[in-house]
């Protein structure tokens, strides 16, 4: 159980992640003003805006993720099946139906959510390995299932060379002006953070950190773990599928190449543990890095996924894994089993300070002990 | 008639290969309790070793038996450094060796490209039976992988440190009380299953090509094959094998359009229906 001490950090904590907000709130006006080679030529605005964008919605799914993974202890290796469910209902949705760009991509979201409850409904029965298992099959399926049904045949708008993609981009976008498109996408991810840290934080929150530190336990205090299992898939899947179905009206296109690749998945589970894991805040962090990390890097081709991979593995071994602890501890001479639980956590570099990830960290540390 | 044969003889092939690529991925879980997700990424990796050793002007026997010895040296120091410090956090260990297997990927990518590559086979020809032409790189391929899963089985069941081995896939602590180094066997059983991974890396390269991002079908298949025979079980997944590697032949055969839809949608209904696996223990 987590106890809610009275100190100065989590108000420092919301006051930084304000600021952040702030920050990317005023990017538009700030680019141009750091980088004055944006202002004469509004293309290059246009291209950094979209890469924002892009660092947006892989912070809500990778979110999304975070919720069901780091959250629930339930491992999805599949989370490109629910990203690439919203992208496709969105992307069908707006070549047959009338409806608003809003509308499209909420149906798009639900879908996934819809996903999210199919797969929670055999999940319930498997545990570590196979859920991860269950999961990663459903998207591979997913994926052939798309290639081999060839949906865009019937629209007659399919992209020569790529099987199974749709091509939308007549009905499939928000604005044609890419500053509008940076707000929508800043609201989404900031709509979505709060969301998903209201749910963490409420008492469904502690039902599913519960879930994750000892399920038996959980359903001996009383927790309908089906229940709350079943909520935290759908929930997981509405996000990741908004971001997908968002991702196609960003786009234009939906491709099974893309948005049922694995590399969604695995860039998912990056994310979050570059940011750290378990805390909804983190993988915002890890987004934006992972973003700005391979756009700065550019020249470095293939290689930036690999180092930014290999940096994810670190962090969740020194980090989430305690090695990093575990030695500052052996170097300090400390006893290694009896921890107080006082001591402050490790906690990735981005996410210092903010109180909520810490704090868990420690209960399941001593819970753990 | 004769595409029945061929669905028969190319099926087995198929599964024999399957089994093999399994065989180390099952072990490790059976007798560490680690699930490697990194299994597909060695098996991949030895078939770059190999290829790497051919660049250096080696002859074909001696980059395959670079790349067994190799990744029998490679995958227990792999346990050493990232997977036993974190052994008792699951999660950890298992999104951990799925992290450092795309960092295998890339690093493999780095210097080979990520172009698919042939390791050249191993025996060269074509053998015609009826009307069914079989090249004689896969009979042989097939007979290896045979033979190997025959001695492994043997060397298990009939040998005092293969029973050390089954002692301590049943418990750890009890085979450490009995005085079974239970360290040593470990790393042991991780040389095994790297050199396993290897040769399974080096016979799928010379049959369809080798790419670095081809790991994730191989582990896929893994999974796949061990999840459905039982975790652990050897018998299962040599079962869970014939299964895939038929169904898949004949769906290939005869509706190549849902070619690797058939085998996932069985998957899910044993995930569903019997989610221990068919062999598998009931407590999983």
């Amino acid at each position: 159980m987590r106890v809610r001490r009275l100190s100065l950090r989590p108000r420092l904590g919301s006051a930084l992640l304000l600021l952040f907000f702030a920050l990317l709130a005023a990017m538009p006006y700030l680019l141009p003003r750091l980088f004055p080679e944006m202002e004469t030529n509004p293309l290059l605005l246009r291209r950094w805006l979209d890469i924002l964008v892009m660092a947006n919605l892989l912070a809500v799914l990778a979110m999304s993720w975070d919720l069901l993974g780091g959250y629930t202890g339930q491992i999805s290796f599949g989370h490109s099946f629910f990203f690439g469910l919203g992208a496709f209902t969105a992307a069908i949705l707006s070549l047959t139906v009338d409806w608003s760009p809003w509308t499209v991509i909420g149906v798009g979201a639900l879908a996934a959510a819809v996903g999210g409850v199919l797969i929670a409904a055999p999940a319930l029965r498997l545990h570590g390995p196979y859920l991860s298992l269950m999961t990663l099959v459903a998207a591979l399926a997913f994926d052939r299932f798309i290639r081999w049904l060839k949906p865009a045949d019937r629209f007659d708008l399919g992209i020569p060379g790529a099987e199974g993609a749709i091509l939308c981009s007549l009905k499939c976008f928000l604005t044609f002006d890419a500053v509008a498109k940076y707000y929508y996408a800043l609201a989404l991810l900031v709509g979505s953070f709060l969301v998903l840290w209201a749910i963490a934080r409420s008492r469904i929150g502690l039902a599913l950190e519960a879930i994750r530190d000892d399920e038996e336990a959980a359903q001996a205090a009383g927790i309908n773990t089906a229940k709350f299992k079943t909520l935290a898939f759908s929930v997981s899947g509405f996000f990741a599928g908004l971001s997908g179905a968002f991702y196609v009206y960003h786009i234009g296109s939906a491709s099974p190449s893309y948005v049922l690749n694995l590399e969604r998945s695995v860039e998912a589970i990056a994310t979050a543990v570059l940011g750290g894991m378990g805390t909804i805040v983190g993988p915002i962090f890890g987004a934006y890095f992972f973003k700005l990390f391979e756009e700065l890097f550019r020249p470095l081709e293939a290689l930036r996924y690999g180092v930014l991979f290999a940096l994810a593995l670190a962090v969740l071994l020194l980090v989430q894994g305690g090695l990093l602890s575990r030695a500052l501890q052996r170097l300090r001479g400390r006893d290694l089993v009896a921890v107080p639980p006082s001591a402050p956590p490790p906690s990735p570099p981005p996410s210092e300070g903010l109180p909520q990830g810490t704090e868990t960290q420690t209960g399941t540390e001593a819970v753990r002990r | 008639m004769g595409s029945v044969i061929e669905v028969l003889i190319l099926g087995f092939l198929i599964s024999s290969l399957y089994a093999l690529i399994a065989l180390g991925f099952t072990m490790i879980f059976g007798v560490a309790g680690v699930l490697n997700l990194a299994h597909g990424a060695f098996a991949m990796v030895g078939a770059y070793l190999a290829l790497g050793a051919l660049e250096w002007g080696w002859s074909l026997p001696a980059a395959a038996l670079f790349a067994v010895v190799g990744m029998a040296f490679l995958a227990p120091l792999v346990y050493v450094l990232l997977i036993r410090p974190v052994e008792d956090r699951p999660i950890i260990v298992f999104l951990g060796t799925l992290l450092f297997a795309v960092v295998l990927e890339q690093i493999v990518g780095l210097f080979f490209g990520f172009n698919s590559r042939i390791v050249p086979p191993l025996v060269e020809g074509i053998l015609t039976v009826g009307e069914v032409r079989i090249p004689v790189n896969r009979l042989a391929a097939s007979a290896i992988a045979l033979s190997i899963i025959g001695g492994l089985w043997l060397f298990v069941n009939r040998t005092r440190v293969g029973k050390a081995i089954l002692a301590l896939s049943m418990e750890r602590r009890g085979a450490a009380l009995v005085g079974i180094p239970t360290q040593r066997i470990i790393l042991g059983v991780w040389a095994i299953s790297g050199a396993l991974a290897a040769i399974a890396g080096l016979f799928v390269g010379s049959f369809f090509g080798i790419s670095p991002l081809e790991e994730r079908l191989l582990l896929t298949i893994a999974f796949t094959i061990v999840i459905l025979g039982g975790l652990g079980s050897i018998p299962g997944s040599l079962g869970a094998a014939l299964i895939i590697g038929f169904s898949e032949t004949v769906v290939q055969q005869f509706a190549p359009e849902a070619r690797g839809l058939a085998s996932l949608l069985l998957l899910m209904l044993v995930l569903t229906f019997r989610p221990q696996g068919l062999l598998g223990r009931a407590a999983a």
